[in-house]
Formats: structure tokens, sequence, C-alpha cells
């Protein structure tokens, strides 16, 4: 199957519309030896908007996710990131983010909330401006009296808002977020969408995102991507819904 | 008290009027210096067991540099070294396969090969019977018959590990934190995974003739748990490291202890001062 993902064309049109293009053809995610995840599909995100992965425990949505990103080879198939293949390029420079589930920090590596955020401006000098964007993002996701605090002495969902930070501090034009919300409390849930439903709009921000469900905040998504399993199979079926408006074109 | 803290200095340093003393001071500080920089890496990356592995791991090697030495005629440092190389890389590969195949813990792959290369070692041993290779002096090393041209490839070793983690350390730090971001971000985490074996590799075969191979396992964990650094290069760390170090070889000269054990027990005694200053700490 093929699909297209488009935003709603009545909404606001962009200021800043995304350049970034991310396709992938005749896609089949999984680990080798193991039966594949999904079915073969193909489709390109070049619109702003958010797009949300669902599906349940262990059904690939996080390896989907790593697949596009190029941090996982597919079993077949390619992802091209603006016509070039997305594995072993510079993320950053490129305009993508990622933020992980915060439980791969490594726990033995008791860094400061400060250095961990710098990260996320990849591997540059750090001027003065790039510390007061850090901090600035440190202080929007509520993180400023913990900044010289150890990573691992943070709470889980004080983690996941840090981790957060680290991916906006490098302003990117794509942003792949892995269960974002597991570890939030309701007003940091709500705060995060409200910010990235914000900034589709402003900075033409293209949001890819996996979560088991998003309750109240299904009106921020544009698009979802659903996994979904047979019984007796490990190979899930993908199924795509659009949010109140058209906005994919299936085969 | 004075005059005993006199006399003990005096004796040290009537002992470093002798040629092998200075050699093994030098070499000693060398393998500090070298300890010390990978020290924060191996311990804040949970690889301690590395250190001890590739101890183990270079065994077979050594054996089969030594033969080669011996019947072939070549240079025993050349054939020690290359043998002792391969030997660690081909089993740190190894491990890793059994670890990624197996989907075992990481320590548990590490002891499964560790013990196979070793007993290896030993069984290569045992069929020679003509030929006699001091246990003892690999497992402990023996610092005292090291000459200048150790020195030298010590020398090289530390500059190979400095400029390979110092250059970098913004990469390494990446590293540290989390591997998959760190890629993403553009971090040579790729170049920092092939680089780290091979730099162990190094320091364990260096260091396992000077203070012998079970002890620079214990060097490279040493003075990152006692410093605890929050970075890959720490010039504390190093620091300490070297302190370490010297205060073993006083300690050796003094007591007329083994080198390498003295440097470990001293190190382990810090440790614990360190824990209990923790632990009444208000």
């Amino acid at each position: 199957m093929k699909m297209r993902l488009k935003n709603n064309k009545k909404q606001k049109p962009n200021s800043q519309p995304a350049a970034l293009s991310l396709e992938w053809s005749e896609l089949i995610c999984g680990f080798d030896g193991r039966e594949p995840l999904n079915e073969k599909f193909g489709g390109q995100i070049s619109k702003p908007g958010i797009y949300a992965i669902i599906g349940p425990n262990g059904s690939g949505k996080s390896t989907l996710l790593k697949t596009w990103l190029g941090l996982h080879s597919p079993l077949k198939g390619s992802v091209t990131l603006d016509g070039q293949p997305i594995a072993g390029r510079n993320h950053i420079q490129c305009g993508v983010g990622y933020v992980p589930q915060s439980h791969q920090v490594n726990k033995f590596y008791h860094i400061s909330v400060l250095d961990f955020v710098l990260f996320g401006l990849g591997p540059k000098k750090i001027t003065l401006s790039d510390k007061e964007i850090v901090i600035n993002q440190i202080k929007i996701w509520d993180l400023l009296p913990q900044i010289n605090q150890s990573f691992h002495e943070l709470s889980g969902g004080q983690k996941t808002r840090a981790v957060i930070a680290r991916a906006f501090v490098s302003q990117p034009q794509a942003l792949f977020l892995d269960e974002p919300l597991a570890n939030l409390d309701l007003c940091c849930q709500q705060q995060l969408m409200e910010t990235l439903h914000k900034q589709t709009h402003e900075r033409g921000l293209i949001v890819v995102m996996v979560d088991h469900h998003f309750g109240a905040y299904e009106k921020f998504i544009a698009q979802k991507i659903h996994f979904t399993r047979a019984h007796n199979s490990e190979t899930c079926t993908i199924s795509f819904e659009s949010r109140g408006h058209e906005c994919c074109n299936l085969p | 008290m004075l005059q005993s803290t006199m006399s003990e200095w005096a004796f040290l340093n009537s002992v470093l009027n002798y040629e092998f003393a200075r050699t093994a001071l030098a070499a000693t500080v060398l393998v500090g210096l070298i300890c010390g920089i990978l020290s924060p890496a191996v311990v804040l990356k949970n690889k301690s067991y590395v250190a001890d592995t590739l101890s183990h791991l270079v065994f077979p090697g050594v054996i089969a540099g030594y033969f080669c030495a011996q019947f072939l005629g070549w240079p025993l440092w050349i054939c020690l070294f290359v043998g002792a190389a391969v030997s660690g890389l081909l089993g740190h590969a190894l491990s890793e396969f059994i670890l990624k195949k197996l989907k075992v813990p990481p320590d548990s792959a590490a002891v499964v090969t560790l013990t196979g290369f070793f007993g290896a070692g030993v069984i290569a041993v045992s069929r020679q019977k003509g030929t006699r290779i001091d246990l003892d002096r690999v497992l402990f090393g023996d610092v005292l018959t090291l000459e200048w041209a150790d020195a030298g490839v010590l020398l090289t070793v530390l500059l190979i590990v400095f400029v390979s983690v110092y250059l970098i350390k913004n990469h390494w730090n990446a590293w540290l934190s989390d591997e998959e971001f760190a890629k993403i971000a553009g971090f040579k985490i790729n170049l920092i995974n092939r680089l780290f074996p091979i730099l162990m590799t190094l320091t364990v075969l260096t260091g396992m003739f000077a203070v012998g191979g079970l002890m620079i396992s214990a060097l490279l964990v040493l003075p990152a748990v006692l410093v605890q650094p929050r970075r890959a290069f720490d010039l504390r760390v190093i620091f300490v490291s070297l302190l370490v170090c010297v205060g073993g070889v006083a300690l050796a000269f003094q007591f007329d202890w083994p080198l390498g054990s003295a440097i470990v027990v001293l190190g382990f005694c810090l440790v614990l001062v360190k824990g209990i200053a923790v632990s009444l700490k208000p």
C-alpha cells in the first residue's frame, strides 16, 4: 500500500512551510531471523502537522520510528530524507530532532541537566548564545531549579521533560517522539501537545509521535497510523485514519 | 616523627639511584597517566569487566607470540604485541557475538569468553613440555625488569590514548550519555565504538608487561571510582591515578612489596576511606 500524508487544507497557512520530506517505499520493519513486524508499505511525510503512530505493545511502533530515523535497518525497502538515504546522516544539521524514551540514557553517567540538554546542539562549538537557548528551553520545560542536578536524580516526568528540551534546542523542522506522554503529568502532557501543535503552525514543524493512545489530545492530531496485529500473527497490518478531514491517499 | 619521614625519604632517594628503579617509576607513572585518561570511559560506560576480560583474552596471543619468537626466530616483543593484540580483539569480537546472538548480559558473555581464551592459553603452555612460560609474570607483570625501550612503548600508547580521548572529548561525553541520540545528533559514535576496544587492548597489553594483567584491569577502574567524574576527560582522575601509582611505588620500594599489588591495595584502601567519608557526611 502507498500513502501520502498531508495536513488539513482548511487549516491556517503556515508562515514557514517545512522543507523536509521523509519518504519510504516498500518498507518492512523488523529484526533478522524473526517475522516481519509490518506489511510492506510506502509513503511520504512532507507537510507540517502531528502524525501519531498507535498500536499495542510490541507491535513495532518504535521500530518503525527508528527505521524512519535510520537507527534501525529495515528488513526490506528504503527510507530517504530529501531524496538521500537517511542512515548515517547528521540529523541535527538536516533539521531532524528525536525524543527517545528517557530510560535509554546511561544510568551510570551522572551528567548535569544543563550538559545533558547541551548535547541537543550536536558536536558544534558552544557559544554564549547557544547556552542562552539551552537555558531558555530548560526554563520552558520547568527544570531551572534542577539545572545543575544530575539527570538521574530527576523524577521520571522531569527526565522526559529534559529529553524533550534536548530535542527542541536545535529548532528541528521534523521531530520524532517515542512515547513522550508516558511519564508526564496531565499539565506537562497538555504543555507538550500545545507546544507541538503551535509549532506546526508557527514554524511548519512536522511531528511524528509514537504512543498507545492520545486521549484528550486527539484533537491535535492530523493523521493516525494504526498498527493492528491479527490473532496468532507477529506481523501487523497498517491502517490510516485522518482526523475529520481527508489527508491521505490510499491505493 | 620528622626524623623517621626524613630517613624514609632518604631511602627512596637511594633506591632511585638505581637504573631499574628509575625505569620502574617512569613506567608506572606512564601506566598511571594512561589509566587515568581511560578510566572515566571504562567506569561510566559500565565496561569495567572489559578491562578484566581483555587481560585474560590476550593470554593465548602472548603464548602464540612467545612460540613464534622461539621457533621462527622473530623479535620477541613484536611477536608478543601482535599476538596479544590479535587475541584481544578477536576475543572482544567473539564476546560481542555471543552477547548479541544469545542475548545474555554483557558480563556473562565476557566471562565465558575470557575463561575460554585463558584455558586455551594454559592448554597451549601444557602441550609444550620443553617450554616454560612464567604465568605469574603474565598476570602480575615484572616492572623491575623493564627497560627504557618499554617505557618508550608506554609513552607511545599514552600519546595515542590522550589524542584519541582529548581531541574528541565531546563525542566521548555524548557516547557515555545516550548513544542512540548521540548518533542522530551527529556525534562520532561509530568511531568511538571502534576506538574504545582498540585503546583498551593497547592499554591492557602494554600495562600487562609493567604491572601485570590483573593489576591493569584494577588500575583502569580505581581512579574513576575514587573521583566519580561527570565527563570522559577529567584532569582530577588523571591526577588521582598518578597519585595512586606513585604512592604504590613508594610503598613497594619501602616495604619490598610486589609493585602491582601495592598500587591496587593502596587504591582499594582509598576507595574504602572515601566510602566511609561519604557515609559520615551529614
